[in-house]
């Protein structure tokens, strides 16, 4: 039965497959035998194209029932479905609802790795992919060693702390190209000083430096994905760029994978701030000379000229503390972690008073007693 | 010219002890530790002050000098017969052996009123506890009233600052420089430095907990050909000139003593 979603199953033994990252191969879970990803995609991709086609059918018919519930008075309404969706799970066959935007998860029933293939299609379609390098495992380390050295961390945290959720995602991101065409001027000052009697003179040259550059940009990356939080995203890069591959859904067996919901367009504010902050460090760095240098003015003008559609991996650890949730995040390829992590007062005014008080000791002593 | 003064000194002596015998054995006799002369701690020839004045300071100099076992004169003279204001405390020093003791222990406040000019000179421990930084901290006290002509207030301010000095050495803290710190700039400085140093370790430590930020630039994503300059222009617009006064260097403290054994603050009033 097609049903909208699909699972790449062993060739040998029909047990579930997924990507593992540090072979770059799909694993059996079952009989452990692996296979390359072009092996896997041809095999296949007659049966993603019949998921496509019944995904097509089955959203065609559930909004025949919508209609029909609708009119019965049963239906969801608005509000409720809205960026919803539900599939069936090609192996158990329970129904999932998943986010309207998901494009590869696993069945909450029998764990196996889903994709919909139906995500991907046409404009959706990924140009590029960075497979995940690094496993769960890799995450879960990483987060401990980031706990470590943290003079603030409260005691509780580490040792009541149990990771919620640790998932591997593949994140869409905009990889885009552009050139920055711009005309900075500044102030620049340099200064002599010399003793005249009981006075010192200073005299200072003032100049005004005007610079005009072109610079290119490849591959900004920026996450088009609203789920992700911005901060955390920016945070984890950069990415090694050499490791991109062009994208198959042989890669995402085993991860989430969402597509994008923040169009090109409105990433490209982001994009423009990042290039034109860099422009201007760039045209700085060739005004030399001067003991100091203002910005008086700039002007730029930025040409985007491509822009990629591209899964990111990223690995998503949750931890809850007290009430409050903590969300970390780790490159999926580098390994560099990030997030926010809880600040003990306790802790933080013990140090501000171990500082505080001996040098108040120090310099009242000196000053009074000595 | 020391000739001169002698002489001019030696006949205001000899009417000094034709006026007051007790004056007169006091400048007469050799110094006695056990009976310090008391007509000998003001000597006003150019009469300045009152006769009750002139006996009341001379009280509180008295009292000083029994207390602390160095001699506190105030001499006044109508001029100073061309030497400079140290040399005339010294040549009376050394001609009259004031002090205290067999160092000579004393600080002497001489007026000259000729072109007015004053000298405080210590000697023997009076070096220790009148330092350079405490002779010129002195001066400013007393020079407001010379200044005004109120004589009385100027020695009472001269004898206070003797008093004030003299039981800090005592105490093994002469005054020195660094002595007058501002008790309240001192709290200012002793707390906010601390807590500023305490408060930037901090922040740099509770930085690390907060690494989720967003990025500003794209310096790692510039292309191999980096920036091309189109154009660049630096154009000279004017100069100016500012001028600032230069605070004379802080006295790293202590007493700055002559080949004759005395330290020396003088000046005009």
């Amino acid at each position: 039965m097609a049903t909208g979603i699909t699972t790449y199953q062993c060739p040998a033994c029909t047990g579930p497959l997924h990507f593992a990252g540090e072979s770059g191969k799909l694993e059996c879970d079952y009989c452990g035998k692996s296979y390359e990803v072009a092996e896997i995609e041809k095999l296949f991709s007659e049966k993603e194209a019949a998921s496509v086609a019944a995904q097509a059918k089955s959203d065609a018919a559930r909004e025949r029932e919508n209609a029909a519930a609708q009119e019965m008075g049963m239906a969801w309404d608005a509000q409720e479905s809205a960026g919803m969706k539900s599939y069936n799970c090609p192996s158990c066959g329970a129904e999932m609802i998943c986010d309207a935007t998901t494009a590869a998860a696993s069945c909450p029933y029998c764990g196996n790795p889903t994709i919909v293939p139906g995500q991907f299609t046409g404009g959706l379609r990924p140009e590029l992919v960075i497979p995940f390098k690094l496993d769960k495992q890799a995450a879960v380390t990483a987060l401990k060693k980031y706990y470590r050295g943290k003079k603030f961390l409260p005691k509780t945290f580490c040792e009541q702390n149990h990771i919620e959720e640790i998932q591997g995602v593949y994140v869409p991101f905009w990889l885009c190209d552009c050139q920055v065409d711009g005309t900075v001027t500044y102030h620049a000052t340099n200064s002599r000083t010399w003793k005249e009697g009981d006075y010192e003179i200073t005299e200072t040259d003032h100049y005004q430096v005007d610079r005009s550059g072109r610079i290119g940009f490849e591959r900004i990356p920026v996450d088009a994905s609203t789920k992700m939080p911005d901060a955390h995203m920016d945070a984890i890069e950069p990415y090694d760029y050499n490791e991109l591959r062009a994208f198959s859904t042989a890669y995402l067996p085993g991860f989430l994978a969402d597509k994008y919901d923040v169009s090109q367009q409105d990433s490209m504010a982001r994009i423009e701030t990042r290039a034109e902050n860099s422009a201007e460090m760039e045209l700085r760095n060739t005004v030399r000379g001067y003991e100091a240098v203002h910005l008086q003015d700039r002007s730029f003008r930025l040409r985007k000229s491509n822009m990629k559609y591209t899964l990111m991996p990223v690995w998503m650890l949750s931890t809850k503390w007290n009430g409050r949730n903590f969300l970390f995040a780790m490159n999926g390829q580098t390994g560099k972690l990030i997030g926010d992590l809880p600040v003990d007062k306790g802790k933080y005014f013990a140090w501000f008073a171990g500082i505080a008080l001996p040098l108040m000791a120090i310099i009242l002593g000196f000053w009074f007693l000595l | 010219m020391k000739k001169k003064l002698f002489g001019f000194c030696a006949a205001i002596c000899f009417l000094l002890s034709m006026a007051c015998p007790a004056f007169a054995s006091a400048a007469i006799l050799p110094f006695n530790e056990a009976d310090i002369p008391f007509d000998t701690m003001v000597t006003d020839n150019a009469d300045l002050l009152t006769d009750a004045q002139e006996e009341e300071l001379s009280a509180r100099a008295w009292a000083l000098t029994r207390e602390y076992n160095c001699a506190v004169y105030i001499v006044t003279l109508p001029s100073l017969e061309g030497m400079e204001a140290w040399e005339a405390n010294e040549y009376l020093l050394e001609t009259y052996k004031m002090g205290y003791g067999r160092d000579q222990s004393c600080a002497v406040l001489l007026l000259s009123m000729e072109y007015r000019d004053y000298d405080i000179m210590a000697h023997g421990y009076g070096n220790i506890a009148f330092t350079d930084y405490g002779k010129e901290k002195m001066a400013e006290r007393f020079l407001d009233e010379f200044g005004d002509d109120d004589w009385y207030g100027g020695f009472t301010e001269y004898l206070d600052c003797c008093e004030e000095y003299l039981e800090l050495a005592r105490e093994g803290k002469p005054f020195d420089v660094g002595s007058d710190r501002s008790p309240v700039l001192g709290l200012a400085i002793g707390i906010l430095i601390p807590l500023g140093i305490a408060f930037g370790v901090c922040s740099v430590f509770k930085a690390q907990m907060k690494t989720a930020k967003m990025q500003e630039a794209a310096q790692a994503y510039i292309d191999q050909d980096g920036l091309v300059l189109t154009g660049q222009q630096d154009r000279f617009t004017h100069t100016t000139r500012s001028e600032r006064y230069i605070e004379p260097p802080k006295d790293s403290g202590g007493t700055t003593v002559s080949d004759s054994g005395s330290s020396h603050q003088s000046g005009k009033f």
